[in-house]
């Protein structure tokens, strides 16, 4: 996909190069130890645009195109911890899509400016106690009253769930029926404030530290029936449709990070000095270095081809999943390996290549398991 | 108000640098290119300029290859409303004689200005020429170095600030007027994204080797080129990097201990600052 990199593709690139460098990087530390981005960096990301890549100029967007999507994330992948491209992208290509996708033109305006401009932030809220994979059997209940929805249930693992303005909410309009199990499955705006809401505990987690993870908990949550998103019962085909943009996103993301990390490890080699050579002399280190680029180059060009099919919309399911596959179990691979050149020193707290293996652990994870994946790629296959 | 910025591109500063198998030039192979950063305050002061006035207009100008539209592209997704590229291969060996004396005719043949602004020097050759020398050119007054700058409220006078050894100087110069800039002038923007988009519809005016009247600037084809500039690189080379280390030792043992610490920390505060002047 290189070549359709043109001249504002690099200056986009390097304007948000600086941007990491100069204001998030020096920060990285102290956002991972209070467990969140801070507020007024929402903001300055609205105000360079960061927020609103793909959205019309209409609700304040940039109007540009997927090639600046995958720039901004390979860019903020960068910064040295993958929670704060996580929290970004979860706001900005998990969340709030789905607003921009099967909102009411009415919902737009209300939402997506704020939104865009780093006032408002966005999470999905579809993983519950009982199950993340399993999608079609969540068990939130959304039972109408006139013009209102009552929500219950709760869920879990939610990515800027706690510090969020916009939730939105995945829940099950009637009951579960047990042949067509992803039936009734619809998605509402769920605004913070909203009484019945109740936002639980921010969740200590092992990696993506700066990025919060809280639950959340429905009881009696009305909200009204302008908050829903789509039709009714129709919001299990979306959740699989929106999937595609996440994980081809965390893809990216993986793919970017861990290259930074097999950069540094490279430099770290060269300069460092064991048996009075340097490491990257010894034939086990280069040739670990060298394996690692290949599958990182392999995962890259993966991650191209599919985003340029996506770029086309001609990316299908088994397309995106065979790129988060691939790419999530690579960048686990090369955080076990790099960390392994760094010796006792990649296992200290000081060297960012220990909290990318933490931060890496995850991505297998997150955004439908490599399990999923394989699953969703068999089944493609007719297996 | 119409402000004209001069605009370079240069090697980013942390490209690698290697010497071309020649000797004399630089291997631009793979190599990033940036605005030159003395110039990105220029162009942030222009638009800050405008900004205060709420009117005006921001011209970049830029003398060099083809790539060079990539720094002023980013000039204008900065926020300047329209550029020029004096534009040919030739032009990257172009000496700043030659480049000041075409530079100056494009400005001059865009009619009226009030004030030009360039960085003070180029992070890459360091020759720091083309800005006074285009003061020259146009006749106008310049002031190099400069800080800060403040226009008088009838647009008529500009007063900057230059930091000299030891103080400060106050120059005030009537408009129009060219001024260099210096680090310290101002905090450049980022382009944003939507400024960025906006850019690709902006304006640029290609002006070719063609289009300039050479004879009457005094200069030639070749003069534009390496074979013809004023004076010549004979050689280059990449310094050789002294590894130095030193290690700051206890009086008893190897290790700094108790009460040596605070010592030994003062001394090495010392030695990064004297020393190693990295602070
Ligand atoms: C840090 C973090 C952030 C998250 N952020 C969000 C968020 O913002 N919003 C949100 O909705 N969710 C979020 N999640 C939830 C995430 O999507 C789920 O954890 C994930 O989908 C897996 O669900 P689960 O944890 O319930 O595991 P389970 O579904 O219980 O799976 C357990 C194991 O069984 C395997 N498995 C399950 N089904 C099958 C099968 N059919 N065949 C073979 N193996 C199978 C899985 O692969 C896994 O190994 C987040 C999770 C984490 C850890």
């Amino acid at each position: 996909m290189d070549w359709v990199f043109k001249e504002e593709h690099e200056i986009f690139r390097n304007q948000v190069r600086q941007f990491v460098e100069k204001e998030v990087t020096p920060y990285i530390e102290e956002w991972e130890t209070q467990g969140e981005i801070p507020k007024e960096v929402w903001k300055r990301m609205g105000e360079l645009g960061f927020l609103g890549v793909e959205y019309p100029e209409e609700y304040g967007g940039s109007g540009a195109d997927f090639t600046y999507t995958l720039i901004l994330m390979e860019e903020l992948a960068r910064c040295g911890a993958m929670g704060f491209p996580i929290s970004v992208s979860v706001h900005t290509d998990m969340a709030s899509p789905y607003i921009f996708s099967l909102g009411t033109e009415e919902q737009k305006r209300k939402y997506l400016p704020q939104i865009i401009k780093g006032e408002k932030i966005c999470a999905i809220a579809i993983t519950e106690p009982t199950g993340g994979s399993d999608v079609a059997g969540i068990r939130t209940q959304a039972k109408q009253y006139g013009n209102c929805y009552a929500l219950h249930g709760s869920k879990v693992f939610i990515t800027n769930g706690v510090k969020a303005d916009i939730y939105i909410v995945a829940a099950r309009v009637g009951e579960p029926e047990d042949q067509l199990r992803h039936r009734g499955i619809s998605i509402f705006i769920v605004e913070r404030g909203t009484p019945g809401l109740r936002i639980g505990r921010k969740l200590q987690k092992m990696g993506w530290l700066c990025s919060d993870t809280a639950e959340l908990f429905f009881d009696e949550c009305i909200v009204p029936k302008e908050n829903l998103l789509g039709e009714e019962g129709k919001g299990f085909r979306e959740i699989m449709r929106h999937f595609q943009r996440e994980r081809l996103v965390i893809s990216i993301i993986s793919v970017s990070a861990s290259q930074k990390v097999i950069e540094d490890a490279i430099t770290y080699a060269r300069e460092r000095v064991v048996f009075n050579r340097q490491l990257s002399k010894f034939q086990v280190i280069r040739h670990k270095i060298a394996d690692m680029v290949t599958y990182i180059e392999a995962a890259k060009r993966l991650t191209y081809h599919v985003a340029w099919l996506f770029y086309k919309g001609k990316a299908t399911d088994k397309d995106v999943s065979t790129v988060k596959l691939f790419t999530t179990e690579v960048a686990n691979r090369i955080a076990y390996d790099s960390l392994q050149i760094y010796g006792g020193y990649g296992y200290m707290r000081e060297f960012p290549v220990e909290r990318f293996y933490r931060d890496a652990r995850v991505l297998t994870i997150g955004a439908g398991t490599s399990e999923i994946m394989k699953e969703i790629i068999a089944k493609r296959l007719e297996l | 108000m119409r402000i004209v910025v001069i605009v370079r591109q240069t090697p980013d500063t942390e490209a690698k640098i290697k010497v071309a198998p020649s000797g004399d030039t630089i291997d631009t192979e793979g190599i990033k290119w940036i605005v030159n950063p003395y110039d990105e305050f220029a162009i942030e002061e222009a638009i800050r300029i405008k900004e205060k006035l709420g009117k005006g207009e921001v011209v970049l100008i830029t003398m060099g290859p083809a790539r060079c539209i990539e720094a002023l592209r980013t000039g204008l997704a900065m926020g300047a409303d329209n550029a020029i590229h004096i534009k040919d291969e030739s032009f990257a060996f172009t000496d700043p004689y030659a480049l000041a004396k075409v530079i100056a005719q494009e400005i001059k043949n865009l009619g009226e200005f009030n004030l030009v602004l360039t960085g003070k020097k180029m992070i890459d050759e360091e020759t720091g020429q083309v800005g006074i020398h285009v003061a020259e050119e146009l006749g106008i007054p310049h002031v190099a170095i400069v800080t800060k700058v403040e226009l008088s409220s009838d647009l008529t006078k500009v007063t900057c600030q230059k930091e000299i050894e030891g103080g400060q100087m106050v120059v005030e110069v009537p408009l129009p007027a060219l001024i260099t800039c210096e680090r310290g002038l101002n905090e450049p923007r980022y382009a944003s994204l939507p400024g960025i988009m906006k850019a690709k519809k902006k304006p640029v005016k290609e002006v070719t080797i063609d289009n300039i009247n050479l004879e009457a600037l005094g200069l030639t084809k070749e003069a534009l080129g390496p074979a013809g500039a004023r004076f010549r690189v004979t050689k280059l080379e990449v310094p050789q990097i002294q590894r130095r280390l030193k290690i700051l030792k206890g009086k008893q043992q190897d290790m700094v201990k108790g009460e040596e610490v605070a010592e030994a920390v003062r001394e090495l505060v010392r030695l990064l600052r004297e020393e190693a002047k990295v602070i």
